[in-house]
C-alpha cells in the first residue's frame, strides 16, 4: 500500500487514547516502510510506533527504530532525532547498530557537513582513538543506501543553516559543503533558496545579514509613572 | 500558631440526625469537633456550597490534622460512615482519596503496597462515577481540589512505578501481591491511568473547547451537557496538565507539547487560579522545549515562573494550610527551576529579568562558568538536579538492583549527547566577544583547527547560528516584536570574515536608586522618633 493511503488511514487509528493502541504496530511498520522507499515522512507516524514499543516491548523492533531514526535524521534541522531517542529505552541502547546512527547524529547535529560526506563517498580516515566512532567507515554508507533522498536532504538542511549563516559565500566553499556537489546542482539548490549569483557566479549573494545583525547600545529608559509615587511622597530631609 | 476554623453548628437537620445514628464518635476514638466536622463537611458538599468546601477543605482539614491527627491517621471510612450515615457514596470516596493523599504524604518510604492498590481502585470508583453517570453528575468542587486530584493521581502513577522498579521498598510478602497485580495488570498500569485521562478530556471535549475560545467562537457549539458543566471542563482542563506531565515522565514531549496546544498561557487561563496548577504547567512546558533544543522557550517559561513563584512567596509561606505533611511542591520546584535556566543560558545567553538574573548568579552562577567552559559533568548535575523523576512503565524487578533510575540516566545521557554537539559553542563566543571582525581562517587558528579540519570547524559556526535561531521549532523562528535583540551576541559570515555585533545593555540602575531613596525615608523616619523620644528627659 502506498504512504498516502496508510498515513491517512492511520491518522483515525492513533486519534486520541487509541494512539496507544498495540494492534496499530503492524501498520505503523508498514507506513515507516513506505517512508523510507517512498522519501516521505510524517512525525506522529515515527513517534508513535517508539511509543508502542516502549508500552510493548514483546513488539520492539530494531530494524524498524533504525529506519525511524535515519528518517528523522533527514529532517534537520528539525528537533525529531532528538526527540526519537529521547524515547528509546536503557536497555535497547547498547546495541551496536542504533550507537552507529547515535553516532552519525551526532556528526549531522553539529553540522559536521565535511565528515557526513567523507563517510558517504567513503574517504572517511578512522583514526586510532579507542572512542573513535566510525571504526569501519563502509557501514555507514551502506545502512544509508536504502534510505530513498537521504543525501537530498542532507544538502536541504545544510543550505538551510547556511540561509542563515551567510551574508556571501564562495561557489567553492559552498560546494565542499553540500558534498561537492556539480555546478548544475550548486545553481539549482541556490536557486531553490533565492541565492542570486554574482562574480560570474563565483559567489552567491545569500541574504542580506547586514541589516539586522548589529551592534547596540540599550539604555535604561525611566518611566516617569514608575517614579511619580517616590516623588510627590514629599519626606523632607532630616535637619540636624 | 494555627488558625482555627469555625463551621457552623446550629443547624438543626445535623444535629437531628446524629441522634437518630446510635453511633458514639468518643468509643471510637474520633474528638466530637472531628465527627461535627465530617457532617457538615458531607453536608456542604451534598449542598454544593463551594466556598465552603474550600474553606474545608483547604483550612480545616489541616487545621484538624494538626491537632488530632498527628500521630495516627484520620478515621478510616466505615467509621466515618457511621458517623455520616449510610447514602454518602460519593463523600465516601471523596473522604478516601483525602484518607488516602495523607497515607502517601506521611509515609516518606512510600505507603505499603496494599494501600497502593486501593487508593488505585478508589481512583477508579470516583472516576467511574464521574465518567459512567447518564448525566453530568451533581457535584462543585472548589478548583484547587480537582487539580489536586488530578495531580495526586498522575503522582501515585509515577511512586508505583519507582516502586516496582526498586525491589528494595517491599518486604517478602509484597512480592506476592505485586506479582499478581502485575499479571493481572489491575492498578496502576499505564493503560489505564492514560485510558482515566484521555476519558476525562473526550468526555468534557475540552479540547474541542479551548480550540474554539482560542479561534473567538463560543465553546458551548462544540459541547454537550456534559462539556457545558463546569465540573466536567474544569477536570478536563485539569487533565490535559496531568497527561502533559504524564507526557513528561516517559520521555515524550512533542505529545507534551501537543497535549496542552491549545491551553493558552495569559491571565486569564484557569491555572491561575491555583498555584502548583501553574508551576506544573510553566515546569513541564519549559522543560519539554528544553529538551527539544528551544532554549528561547525554555528561558521564557522558566523566567516567568520563577517571576511568578517570587511574586506569591510571601502570600505562600503565610499560608498555615500548606506546613503539614503537604509537600512543599513549589518550593522544590523553585530550586529545579534555578537549575534548568543555567543550563538554557549557558547554552544560549539571554537577557532576561534582572531580579532573576541576580538569584541566579548567586545559586549558579559558578556552574554557570563551568557549563560555559564545556564542562560536561556539570550540565550533567545540573539536569539531574532539574529534572523530573522520569519512569518506566514496564519495568518490574522482583529481585536484584533497584532500577529505578534508569530512565533518568536515559533522558541525562540524550540530552548530554545534544549538548555535546553544542559543546564549541560557548567557547566560541568567548572569541567572538572580543572582536568586531574576525577572518574565519584566524579563528580556527585560535581554536586549533589545522587546515585539514577547517570544514568541520565551519560546522561550529554553522550550528551556533542554527541553535540561536531556533531553526530546529517548527512553526520556524519566532518574530521578536521587541526591537531588543534577546541575545548579546551575534554575527554572520560574509565569505571568509565573521562581522560580529553585540549588544551592549547599560546596566539599569533606577530600580537600584529607588530602592535606596526608600531605605533612607525609612532610617529617616526611624530617627525622627529616636530624636522625639530622646529630648524626655
Amino acid at each position: 500500500m502506498s504512504f498516502e493511503r496508510l498515513q491517512r488511514d492511520l491518522h483515525e487509528a492513533i486519534e486520541g487514547v487509541n494512539r496507544y493502541n498495540p494492534e496499530n504496530v503492524a501498520e505503523l511498520a508498514a507506513c515507516v516502510q513506505a517512508m523510507v522507499a517512498e522519501n516521505k515522512y510524517d512525525k506522529d507516524i515515527v513517534l508513535t510506533i517508539l511509543k508502542l514499543y516502549q508500552l510493548n516491548p514483546e513488539r520492539y523492533d530494531e530494524n524498524v527504530v533504525r529506519q525511524v531514526l535515519l528518517k528523522t535524521l533527514m529532517v534537520l534541522p528539525s528537533s525529531d532525532f532528538a526527540l526519537a531517542k529521547c524515547l528509546i529505552d536503557t536497555n535497547r541502547i547498547g546495541s551496536q547498530e542504533l550507537r552507529r546512527i547515535f553516532d552519525l547524529g551526532a556528526v549531522l547535529e553539529s553540522c559536521n557537513f565535511a565528515v557526513f560526506w567523507k563517510l558517504m563517498k567513503g574517504t572517511y580516515k578512522p583514526t586510532t582513538n579507542p572512542n573513535e566512532p566510525f571504526k569501519v567507515p563502509a557501514e555507514i554508507s551502506k545502512m544509508i543506501k536504502p534510505m530513498a533522498g537521504f543525501e537530498d536532504a542532507i544538502k536541504h538542511y545544510a543550505c538551510r543553516v547556511i540561509s542563515v549563516t551567510f551574508q556571501n559565500i564562495e561557489k567553492k566553499l559552498l560546494s565542499s559543503l553540500l558534498g561537492g556537489a556539480s555546478d548544475k546542482e550548486v545553481t539549482a539548490l541556490a536557486k531553490k533558496f533565492g541565492w542570486e549569483t554574482k562574480e560570474n557566479g563565483e559567489v552567491f549573494f545569500v541574504a542580506n545579514h547586514e541589516g539586522t545583525i548589529k551592534t547596540r547600545n540599550i539604555d535604561e529608559k525611566i518611566q516617569f509613572s514608575h517614579v511619580a509615587d517616590l516623588l510627590t511622597s514629599n519626606v523632607p530631609p532630616l535637619a540636624f | 500558631m494555627s488558625r482555627r476554623v469555625e463551621f457552623d453548628m446550629s443547624h438543626e437537620d445535623h444535629t437531628d440526625r446524629r441522634r437518630t445514628n446510635t453511633f458514639s464518635s468518643e468509643e471510637d476514638g474520633v474528638p466530637n469537633e472531628v465527627a461535627d466536622y465530617l457532617v457538615y463537611f458531607s453536608r456542604m458538599i451534598d449542598e454544593q456550597n463551594v466556598p465552603e468546601i474550600l474553606t474545608l477543605y483547604d483550612q480545616a482539614f489541616p487545621d484538624l490534622t494538626e491537632r488530632f491527627f498527628r500521630d495516627r491517621m484520620w478515621p478510616d471510612e466505615n467509621v466515618v460512615e457511621r458517623i455520616i450515615g449510610p447514602g454518602n457514596k460519593l463523600f465516601i470516596i471523596l473522604y478516601k482519596e483525602l484518607y488516602y493523599r495523607q497515607l502517601y504524604a506521611r509515609n516518606a518510604r512510600g505507603p505499603l503496597l496494599v494501600h497502593r492498590y486501593e487508593s488505585f481502585m478508589n481512583y477508579q470508583e470516583l472516576f467511574s462515577e464521574l465518567l459512567s453517570s447518564k448525566d453530568p453528575i451533581p457535584l462543585s468542587l472548589p478548583n484547587v481540589w480537582l487539580w489536586d486530584i488530578i495531580d495526586e493521581f498522575v503522582y501515585q502513577f509515577q511512586a508505583f512505578c519507582l516502586y516496582k522498579a526498586n525491589p528494595g521498598k517491599r518486604n517478602a510478602d509484597e512480592v506476592e501481591d505485586l506479582i499478581n497485580i502485575e499479571e493481572n495488570q489491575n492498578a496502576w498500569n499505564i493503560y489505564p491511568v492514560l485510558n482515566i485521562l484521555y476519558s476525562l478530556l473526550s468526555k468534557s471535549q475540552i479540547v474541542e473547547q479551548l480550540k474554539a475560545l482560542k479561534e473567538k467562537r463560543n465553546p458551548d457549539s462544540v459541547a454537550d451537557e456534559f462539556g457545558q458543566s463546569d465540573l466536567y471542563f474544569k477536570l478536563g482542563y485539569f487533565a490535559l496538565i496531568g497527561l502533559l506531565r504524564t507526557h513528561v515522565l516517559l520521555g515524550d514531549y512533542h505529545q507534551a507539547l501537543k497535549t496542552v496546544q491549545y491551553v493558552d498561557i495569559d491571565p486569564k487561563g484557569i491555572y491561575n487560579t491555583v498555584p502548583t496548577c501553574l508551576v506544573t504547567l510553566h515546569y513541564f512546558v519549559g522543560f519539554s522545549h528544553l529538551m527539544m533544543r528551544n532554549y528561547g522557550e525554555a528561558t521564557k517559561m522558566f523566567v516567568n515562573c520563577l517571576l511568578y513563584i517570587q511574586r506569591t512567596k510571601t502570600v505562600q509561606s503565610q499560608q498555615p494550610s500548606k506546613k503539614n505533611f503537604q509537600y512543599d511542591v513549589i518550593g522544590k520546584t523553585w530550586d529545579q527551576l534555578f537549575y534548568l535556566l543555567a543550563i538554557c543560558l549557558a547554552v544560549q545567553p539571554q537577557r532576561i529579568d534582572e531580579s532573576i538574573a541576580s538569584q541566579l548568579a548567586e545559586r549558579c552562577g559558578e556552574r554557570m562558568m563551568h557549563m560555559a567552559n564545556g564542562n560536561v559533568d556539570e550540565f550533567r548535575n545540573a539536569f539531574s538536579t532539574g529534572c523530573p523523576k522520569f519512569l518506566s512503565p514496564t519495568t518490574v524487578v522482583y529481585e536484584g538492583v533497584n532500577q529505578s533510575k534508569e530512565p533518568l540516566l536515559r533522558q541525562t545521557q540524550s540530552f548530554l549527547e545534544g549538548i555535546e554537539s553544542q559543546m564549541a559553542l560557548p567557547v566560541l563566543r568567548g572569541y567572538l566577544k572580543l572582536y568586531t571582525t574576525l577572518p574565519t581562517k584566524k579563528l580556527a587558528s585560535f581554536m586549533d583547527v589545522d587546515e585539514e579540519n577547517y570544514d568541520s570547524f565551519l560546522g561550529k559556526l554553522l550550528t551556533y547560528k542554527m541553535i540561536v535561531n531556533e531553526l530546529g521549532k517548527e512553526a520556524g523562528p519566532s518574530t521578536v516584536d521587541d526591537d531588543e535583540p534577546q541575545t548579546d551576541i551575534d554575527f554572520y559570515v560574509d565569505r571568509d570574515m565573521i562581522n560580529i555585533a553585540d549588544t551592549k545593555v547599560a546596566r539599569h540602575v533606577g530600580e537600584h536608586f529607588l530602592r535606596h531613596i526608600q531605605k533612607l525615608q525609612e532610617v529617616q523616619d526611624v530617627l525622627k522618633r529616636l530624636d522625639s523620644a530622646g529630648q524626655k528627659p
